[in-house]
């Protein structure tokens, strides 16, 4: 194992509207070359699973039956597979009721419109078909015409999955790929493993964390942060966030502001800990019956742990608790 | 006449604690069953799995094991999880780190 040098193997820049974070265990060369493996992933990613662009391969799906590509059928695989694992609390079809709430755009260009006054200020309510209602045969797609994919909730960690894997297997060195809150981690691991601090929002690993924090290392498969605390925004009077709940078509309760869970997959850990989000109080026993190491905050910044979350190096900035609530 | 009723008694106090002897044995073997069925219906990993149930931390240890059924609160579903939990791919447990991390996982 090659032991983890920094800064020099490590880069940030945005991609997917969100931050990306390669970090490599190995040389300069090496992460220069990684970086270009997943900037031309991200970039193909973008240009087939996007909502927001008009492009894209997603937006030209036609009801009731289609041929897709073969990158698309696989993210579409993993939204089902979601689906599955969450008994339809992380469910690919509620991109109208999406829409529905304001969240039509990238999330800059919403909150562009909210702060310049443009903002339509209308909630429309949308039926969702639900993930049952999908089929995926190889490439071959069936929706009936009122669905609507969204793989927003998927799409990202399956990304980080998928590079970091292309991007161990071609250089042979280690690698870490983070996607926002979602970090997929493969090839030898440095020594000490990868530390990742956990927090209520991603941001730059050299600046000071809002809210409560912990530091913990993983050297293998995945992490994910799900969290009410980032794309919010204020539509007809209510504070709306980005996870929706399919049973309802509307943002989950607010019971836990923030939940990272560490799975064999970013993918499934991304599952797991949107579908906590949105199980709300139930989160913690599906969390534990299904050993998914967790960290729950609830929206007072008390923070719980479950199946092997290691409670040592927690830590809080009690600024963003307040801002929270 | 006294002596046989002595002797009669003496012998039933002792079957009376045979008797207790061999349900005592029973209901300890019981309970070894039982706590075994407890234990493999309790959700969680044989590998320190833990649920915190307040802020300050109760950790009680659970054991996860193959082919018993669980029962979603929020759909009423039932499922086995001799799939190992119904089909999460599993890793091991993070650790805690005192070092400086190289990256950070929030919502974005």
């Amino acid at each position: 194992m090659r032991t983890l040098e920094r800064p020099r193997n490590a880069v940030t820049w945005t991609a997917l509207g969100t931050q990306v974070r390669l970090v490599v265990a190995g040389t300069e060369t090496e992460l220069d070359q990684a970086r270009r493996i997943l900037a031309a992933d991200l970039a193909e990613v973008d240009v087939t699973c996007s909502r927001f662009r008009p492009d894209s391969e997603i937006r030209t799906l036609a009801a009731p039956r289609t041929q897709v590509s073969s990158l698309l059928a696989e993210a579409i695989a993993v939204a089902l597979r979601a689906a599955r694992l969450t008994d339809g609390d992380v469910d690919p079809t509620v991109g109208a009721a999406m829409r529905g709430i304001g969240y039509d755009r990238d999330y800059a260009a919403v909150q562009a419109t909210i702060q310049d006054g443009t903002e339509n200020q209308t909630i429309t309510q949308h039926t969702i078909p639900g993930w049952r209602s999908i089929g995926l045969d190889g490439r071959t797609l069936t929706l009936p015409s009122d669905a609507e994919l969204d793989l927003g909730a998927t799409a990202k960690a399956w990304a980080a999955d998928r590079s970091a894997h292309r991007i161990a297997n071609h250089l042979g060195c280690g690698v870490l790929v983070g996607l926002g809150g979602d970090i997929a981690v493969a090839g030898p691991p440095p020594e000490e493993g990868w530390p990742i601090r956990v927090q209520d929002v991603t941001g730059h690993p050299d600046d000071d964390p809002e809210g409560p924090y912990a530091t913990i290392t993983i050297a293998k498969g995945g992490l994910a942060t799900s969290s009410t605390a980032a794309r919010r925004w204020r539509r007809g009077g209510d504070v709306l966030h980005h996870i929706l709940d399919p049973r309802t078509g509307r943002p989950a309760a607010p019971v836990w502001r923030t939940v990272s869970v560490t799975a064999g997959t970013c993918a499934d850990a991304n599952a797991a800990s949107t579908a906590a989000i949105i199980r709300g109080r139930d989160a913690m026993g599906w969390l534990a019956r299904n050993c998914l190491p967790a960290r729950l905050v609830d929206v007072k910044g008390a923070v719980f742990t479950v199946a092997g979350w290691p409670r040592a190096n927690e830590r809080a900035n009690e600024r963003a608790n307040e801002r929270a609530q | 006449m006294n002596r046989d009723r002595i002797g009669r008694a003496v012998a039933a106090r002792v079957r009376g604690q045979a008797r207790v002897r061999s349900a005592t044995a029973a209901v300890s073997a019981t309970s070894v069953v039982a706590a075994g069925v407890v234990a493999l219906a309790l959700p969680g990993s044989t590998h320190a799995a833990t649920t915190g149930t307040s802020p300050t931390g109760t950790s009680p240890s659970n054991t996860k094991t193959s082919n018993t059924k669980t029962s979603n609160t929020k759909t009423g579903s039932t499922k086995t999880s001799n799939e190992d939990n119904s089909g999460f791919s599993q890793s091991s447990a993070p650790s805690a780190s005192s070092g400086q991390s190289v990256a950070t996982s929030g919502g974005s």
